[in-house]
This record gives structure tokens, sequence and C-alpha cells, in this order.
């Protein structure tokens, strides 16, 4: 196994490895994979009731689209879902909290391409591929002692650039986009702060409006 | 649903009531719903692995046995489930502290007498009760060797009331419990609420009893 480092991620990616061969040891099968950071990993269908069987979290917190790539194939292809549901990209963003201006292109492309890869390896085992947009931050500083993590019109910006161009590829490519910013944001386009816990991770309300949103979508 | 006045119960309380009324809305179905504490409320299955039941988390952080007894119509019976996996009682024994060496069998077995009239009422209205007994507590825990005896002693009683009324028991220290009858701390966050490898074990405990 691929170790990223990060020692959250890591012992989360130790776990989910003993789970995966637990669930093919038992022929269990999931239809519908969440793939994702944070976000994912806490969102729980087992809170709203309506939803249908089969579902298979493989959220880690603290997730990036450079180092997901390396546990697509262990936590995701391997169980030849029917659907997969890809929430990624926030961390890529808020662990280069330095991006410079005339950077900041660069790294949108950048980040897409790595988006771009993961869809493409996710497609060869023939399933549907949902992807989520990148949720928005609020005004809530991430943490209080870094003062970086403060600048949420800065990131709301960079997020809605990256949501437009994985929206136009999605688009393209007749893949599903699930935008969860229009339902979860307020007037000033930042994450309503009543669906927010910390201004990027979400609530039991938050996460409620996402699961109406995938519940129109036709996710669930 | 009245609130209680504590700030975590009842803004979860909150968020219940809206999705309770939206499940109404829905129309449907579920075939279990999980009604207990924190350790309930912080019970992902899905990231344990998959199941084909449609299952309803209602946990409450910080519930006691009364809180749970009074939203027992609204969060289990009026979802119309057909079992309902039933884990409450630490926050009454955390909570009540005085109870000393002499007195405790008999507050246990207070607290013991309204689980029974949860699961009765339960029972009155066809849904089959599954009782989970107590989890033990770590030596994090403030005087966690006179707490798991109350514990010990609330899930012996737990289990000779369970099997004499045919309902299915579930002992959680079996699969997180060590040699020295308290609990393996890899298997928890802080003495109290399991770890993803503590949920872990627990769903594969409810697997093997085709609970999910």
């Amino acid at each position: 196994m691929l170790y990223t480092g990060n020692k959250y991620v890591d012992s989360k990616a130790m776990f989910m490895q003993v789970r995966n061969e637990y669930i093919k040891s038992k022929g269990l099968k999931p239809n519908l994979i969440f793939f994702g950071d944070s976000i994912t990993e806490g969102f729980s269908p087992l809170n709203y009731g309506l939803v249908t069987d089969g579902i298979l979290n493989c959220g880690i917190g603290g997730e990036r689209l450079d180092t997901a790539m390396a546990r697509v194939d262990r936590d995701v292809l391997q169980f030849r879902p029917d659907a997969v549901h890809i929430m990624l990209g926030i961390n890529d963003l808020l662990h280069y909290p330095q991006i410079q201006k005339h950077h900041i292109e660069n790294k949108i492309e950048q980040l897409l391409n790595l988006y771009i890869d993961i869809i493409d390896v996710v497609l060869t085992v023939d399933c549907i591929i949902y992807i989520g947009s990148v949720i928005k931050l609020a005004e809530i500083p991430y943490d209080e002692q870094n003062h970086e993590f403060t600048n949420y019109m800065y990131y709301n910006e960079i997020i809605e650039r990256l949501n437009t161009k994985l929206e136009d590829y999605c688009k393209l490519h007749s893949i599903q986009f699930i935008d969860y910013n229009c339902k979860l944001t307020n007037k000033y386009n930042q994450l309503n702060v009543s669906y927010t816990t910390d201004g990027i991770h979400l609530n039991e309300k938050g996460y409620f409006e996402m699961f109406k949103a995938m519940k129109s979508a036709g996710v669930l | 649903m009245k609130y209680i006045g504590e700030v975590f119960q009842d803004r979860r309380r909150d968020y219940l009531d809206i999705r309770n009324e939206y499940y109404h809305q829905q129309d449907s179905c579920c075939d279990i719903v999980m009604l207990g504490d924190s350790i309930t409320e912080g019970f992902n299955i899905n990231y344990c692995g998959t199941t084909n039941k449609v299952i309803i988390n209602s946990g409450i952080s910080g519930d006691r046995l009364r809180n749970l007894h009074a939203r027992l119509e609204v969060d289990a019976v009026k979802l119309k489930p057909k079992q309902v996996v039933l884990m409450i009682g630490i926050n009454d024994l955390l909570s009540d502290k005085p109870n000393t060496i002499d007195n405790y069998k008999a507050n246990v077995f207070n607290l013991f007498e309204e689980y029974m009239k949860i699961t009765e009422s339960l029972v009155k209205h066809n849904i089959i009760p599954v009782c989970c007994g107590i989890i033990k507590t770590s030596q994090f825990e403030h005087n966690h060797m006179f707490m798991n005896q109350q514990i010990a002693y609330f899930n012996k009683l737990l289990e000779k009331y369970s099997n004499e009324n045919e309902i299915t028991y579930i002992d959680y220290n079996v699969v997180l419990g060590d040699v020295y009858g308290s609990i393996d701390d890899t298997f928890f966050s802080d003495g109290l609420h399991p770890n993803e490898k503590g949920y872990f074990e627990m769903f594969k405990l409810l697997k093997q009893h085709t609970i999910i």
C-alpha cells in the first residue's frame, strides 16, 4: 500500500483495506460507492432512512486529488459497482494556501487534469459516475490558530472556477455533475452558516440538503 | 417534539424533526431503526460495509433512558420499522454519580425497569426489539472499574430478560473487550466512544446475528 505521509489519512486507508477484505470475503456487493474526502466520510445515508441498499462509503478525511488516485483501484474498482459518486478537490486547494495570482489558472488546470485521470480510471469498469461539486467555504475560520484559512472569499472564487471547468468537462462527456452549491450557499455566494460546523464541513442540515440534491439527481 | 434544554440534544432533535417529516412525506418504509445515544449516533454503517436493508439512525448524543422513552413514538414507532436496535443507558450511569457500592444494584435495577418499559411498548406496536448491552468504559473514564461493575450488572439483567422474552441480545463487549474485563482502547477514540475500528467490529457482530 502507498502511504501518503499523513498519519490520519494513512490510518484510515489501512482500516479501509481491512474493511474491503471483509466485504469481499463475505461476498457483499456495493452498488453505489461514495469516493471522496472528509465531506464524503461524514455523509451517512443512515441519517435519512430513504436510501436504497448496497451503499459503501469510501471517504477519507484529508484526501486529495493527487493521492486519491493511488487507492481508486483498491477502494472502488475491485468492487465493480454500478455507480460511483466522486467528490474531491477542496484539500488540494486548502493545503496550498499561497497560490500566487498568476498561478491560479495553472493550479485549476492541474486539478482538473487530476480529476479527469480519476474519472478515466473509474470509467474502465463501466459504471455510472456522478461528480459532486467542490463545496464553497463559509465565513467561519477553519482553524483559529491558522489565519491563512480565513481567506474564504479567495478560495470561493477559485472553487467556482474549478467547478465551472469541471461542469463543462462533464457536459462534454455526458457525465452527471451535481452542483451542491446552489442548495448550500447563501445570497453572498458563500456556504450558508447554518449548514456548516466549521466553515468547511457540513452539519446534519447541510448533509440533508446534499442528500435532497442527490435524490433529485437520481444518485440515491 | 419538545426540546429538553440541552444544546447538543436539542440541535440533533431539530434535525431529526426535519428528517422525520421528510420521511413521512415520502411515504417510505424502513427495516431497522437504530435507537440510542451518541454511540448509536456515530454509527455509520455504510462506512463499515454494505447491507441490503434500509436502516435509519435515530441516535441522539447525551440521551438518557427517560429522554429516549419520551421520543420513542416519534423517532421509532411512527417510522414503522420491523426491528429496533436499542442501545441506551451509559449516560444515566455516568450522570447518576452518587451510586455507592451498597446502593448501585437498586439504582441499576431502576434503570432497567425503565428499559423494560421501552421494549414492552415496542413489542406492543409489533416491532421486534434487539437489545444491545451497554459498552464498558476504559481507564480514561473516571472510576471506570466501578462503572464497569454497574454496566456488567445491567447487562446481566438485560441478558436474562432477553432470554426469557425471546429477544435477541447483543453484547458488544465480547468483541470490544480485553482480557481484564475492561475494553480494548484500540477500538475507542476516548475510552467511551468507538472509533472506526470499533464500529467495524460492532458491524461484524450485527452481521453475525443477521440483524443487518
